[in-house]
């Protein structure tokens, strides 16, 4: 056991250092109000990394990525996120291609979709959205009922996705279609390439709590889909979808666990800074200096607990189900910190576009922490029946 | 980085565990003559034949020469047998003794010739298990010191909250010599592994429970707000051990920061011993708050540890200070 670097790994830390340093942009993300400019912004920085030589560090070599071991792969994220370098993860529009799409291709896609996708996802050429949820299907996704009935040489989808991030400036869409409607539940599903141009598709933003409209509606009208787009074989999306749990083995979560550490030391900065009412000082009140020890020690033990799966992962071929473990810690904690910025900035924290605009919005958008990507509750339902063996709930 | 133990250390664990197991089983305190009752000689003996109490001290010294790490994971495995504290504390007197140039005493420590108990300060002096003991780790946020145990006659006996530890007061002891800082650390990592193994095994009391009572037709734990207490547990158990983990790693590589790693790991720990206990007292229902069974010896043990971790730790003061020395960490 240790949480030393070897030699080795101390020169890629510095070197990735000194690039990032070197290379990190001027100008800062435009805000999600407008995404057309985020986009410009995400794909231009993706060829940035992809000319560098970093992207899909996690991706095999022969398909175009630098194939890093996870030890290898955790010092990258940590000192890119360490930088304040553009948002690497899922804030960026370039996250579902690299992330999901991308390995999903990798692993069950043909030689074509790989060749006419991978490249270009890498090169920030074009981006994904990911069309799974639906207005009834969301912990349900085995539910879905967006229709694709085989009509010759193609598949003509009807139906609805909801909460698609990113739809209005995708190229293509991983879509989650119910191809055999007879089968039982996930038994029917297909995974497709969807072309975002499309005739039929229609997107309709949706504005969140923090008065972003980052995901939309996907309308789909007899959206005529090649048979060649189904990946994974037809009737086989549930498999196809679930491919990538495989991939993802814990390392770029040290992201948000670096980021959440940072914000938790601006937050001490600000408690130092904050003069209560009656003059007294926010560090001596009792209350708020229990809690952010508390988010202090909170964060470290996030670091460790992703060590702790990441070590396991190296030593095992699929990554096990206590990864969602660190993901329910992670959502809940990361609430945490921003509620005790609220509370800390007080009366002062009502007021959207002021001082305090940066924490109002992030705390507002944090509530997705606990419900995007596996709510809290579904997390907490596989970690008892998949960790810990509880019987399933009836 | 690795936070997973090696094969050597995964075997010293486990053929720890197996002698607790059979011979340490926390239903043995079901026993009321086995209640706060001090270990015999023979069983003394045992823990000592497995190496724990040399484990870190030197070869030469007669012990194993292995270090923080090994430390911790054994005294995970004592958390979760509830294993007498004053093991913990010859274990770790051994190697203070070694260090302060004692290497009679420490030998003794390590053979298991002579035992060692905590004590710590609150309105005097108290003493755990301190019954067969000739030394005392005095445990304190300043330091560590490894005194003479008080003769009998200064000593009075007090009731503890855990039945199964024994409790002894007295007004004062002779002064010793105060054992390194990273010595104090060593203590207080040992004591988060310790808590983090409560927090292990009565979670796996609370699962085998749940899923073998059975209520409305089903196991309990097949409802969710059951395995949704688990999970919550789980979570708690997890991050305590990681931390631990790290916080030992980084006390053994003398980094600047073992300090606050210590402090996160002490509260961690804390929490995820007590919610454990907590939890499965209440998910064995009306059976939990019955001595019948072993759920309540769980939630008693940790109040015993955590009074000693809060002496060698204060974590809410190392996580944030304040006053003179007001610079953010």
């Amino acid at each position: 056991m240790n949480i030393k670097d070897s030699a080795e790994e101390s020169r890629f830390r510095e070197e990735v250092r000194d690039w990032v340093h070197q290379n990190r942009p001027v100008e800062r993300r435009p805000a999600p109000s407008d995404l057309a400019a985020c986009r410009a912004y995400d794909t231009a920085w993706q060829a940035v990394l992809h000319d560098a030589g970093f992207a899909g560090i996690s991706w095999p070599k022969e398909y175009g990525g630098q194939g890093l071991s996870l030890g290898r792969q955790l010092i990258w994220y940590e000192e890119y996120a360490k930088a304040d370098m553009p948002p690497g993860g899922h804030e960026s529009v370039c996250f579902v291609g690299l992330a999901h799409a991308g390995p999903t291709l990798i692993l069950c896609g043909s030689d074509d979709h790989k060749a006419a996708h991978l490249p270009k996802i890498l090169a920030g050429q074009t981006v994904w959205c990911q069309g799974f949820s639906e207005p009834s299907a969301g912990s349900d996704l085995g539910s879905l009922r967006t229709r694709a009935v085989l009509d010759g040489d193609a598949l003509v989808v009807t139906g609805q996705k909801v909460w698609t991030s990113y739809a209005n400036v995708a190229d293509f869409q991983e879509l989650l279609v119910r191809t055999d409607p007879d089968a039982q539940k996930h038994k029917g599903l297909s995974w497709v390439i969807c072309d975002m141009t499309s005739p039929g598709i229609t997107v309709r933003p949706i504005r969140n709590m923090a008065g972003h409209a980052e995901f939309c509606e996907v309308f789909y009208d007899e959206v005529r889909i090649p048979l060649g787009n189904v990946v994974g074989g037809l009737n086989n999306g549930w498999k196809t979808a679930m491919s990538t749990l495989s991939f993802e083995r814990g390392t770029a979560f040290i992201s948000d666990q670096v980021t959440l550490a940072a914000e938790v030391e601006r937050l001490e900065e600000v408690t130092r800074q904050v003069v209560l009412s009656g003059a007294k000082r926010a560090i001596d009140h009792d209350g708020l200096r229990d809690r952010l020890a508390a988010l202090k020690a909170e964060v470290r033990a996030l670091r460790a607990m992703t060590y702790l799966s990441v070590s396991r992962n190296e030593r095992r071929a699929q990554p096990g189900a206590d990864g969602s473990m660190v993901r329910l810690f992670y959502g809940e904690l990361s609430q945490r910190v921003s509620a005790y910025a609220i509370d800390l900035l007080g009366s002062g924290a009502l007021q959207r576009d002021g001082a305090h605009a940066e924490w109002v919005v992030g705390y507002l958008h944090r509530y997705a922490a606990t419900i995007g990507a596996g709510t809290s509750q579904i997390q907490r339902s596989i970690i008892g029946e998949r960790v810990l063996g509880l019987p399933r709930s009836r | 980085m690795n936070l997973l133990p090696t094969e050597e250390q995964s075997a010293i664990a486990e053929s720890a565990r197996a002698v607790f197991e059979r011979e340490f089983p926390v239903r043995r305190y079901q026993d009321e003559a086995a209640l706060a009752a001090p270990l015999s000689t023979t069983r003394w003996q045992m823990l000592a034949d497995l190496g724990w109490f040399g484990l870190t001290v030197t070869e030469q010294g007669g012990g194993v020469g292995l270090g923080v790490a090994e430390d911790i994971l054994m005294a995970r495995e004592a958390g979760r047998t509830l294993m007498s504290p004053s093991a913990l504390a010859t274990a770790l007197a051994a190697s203070v003794a070694e260090r302060m140039g004692d290497p009679a005493l420490a030998r003794q420590l390590a053979a298991g010739a002579v035992r060692c108990a905590f004590g710590f300060e609150a309105d005097g002096i108290f003493l755990l298990d301190a019954d067969q003991a000739d030394w005392l780790l005095l445990v304190g946020s300043a330091a560590v010191a490894l005194v003479a145990r008080p003769a009998d006659e200064n000593l009075e006996r007090v009731s503890c909250m855990d039945e199964a530890v024994s409790l002894h007061r007295c007004a004062a002891v002779e002064s010793g010599r105060a054992a390194s800082a990273e010595m104090r650390q060593r203590v207080g990592a040992v004591l988060c592994a310790y808590l983090s193994g409560i927090a292990s095994a009565a979670l796996e009391d609370a699962v085998a429970y749940a899923s073998e009572r059975e209520q409305f037709g089903q196991p309990i734990g097949s409802f969710q707000a059951i395995n949704h207490m688990c999970a919550d547990m789980a979570v708690s158990a997890e991050a305590a051990w990681a931390q631990t983990l790290y916080a030992g790693l980084a006390i053994a590589d003398g980094a600047p920061g073992a300090e606050i790693e210590l402090a996160a790991a002490s509260h961690m720990a804390r929490k995820a011993a007590f919610a454990s206990a907590r939890g499965n007292i209440q998910i064995h229902g009306a059976a939990g708050f019955t001595t019948e069974f072993d759920a309540h010896f769980y939630l008693k043990r940790c109040h015993v540890i955590e009074t000693l971790l809060t002496s060698a730790c204060n974590s809410v003061e190392t996580l944030v200070r304040t006053g003179e020395d007001d610079e953010p960490r």
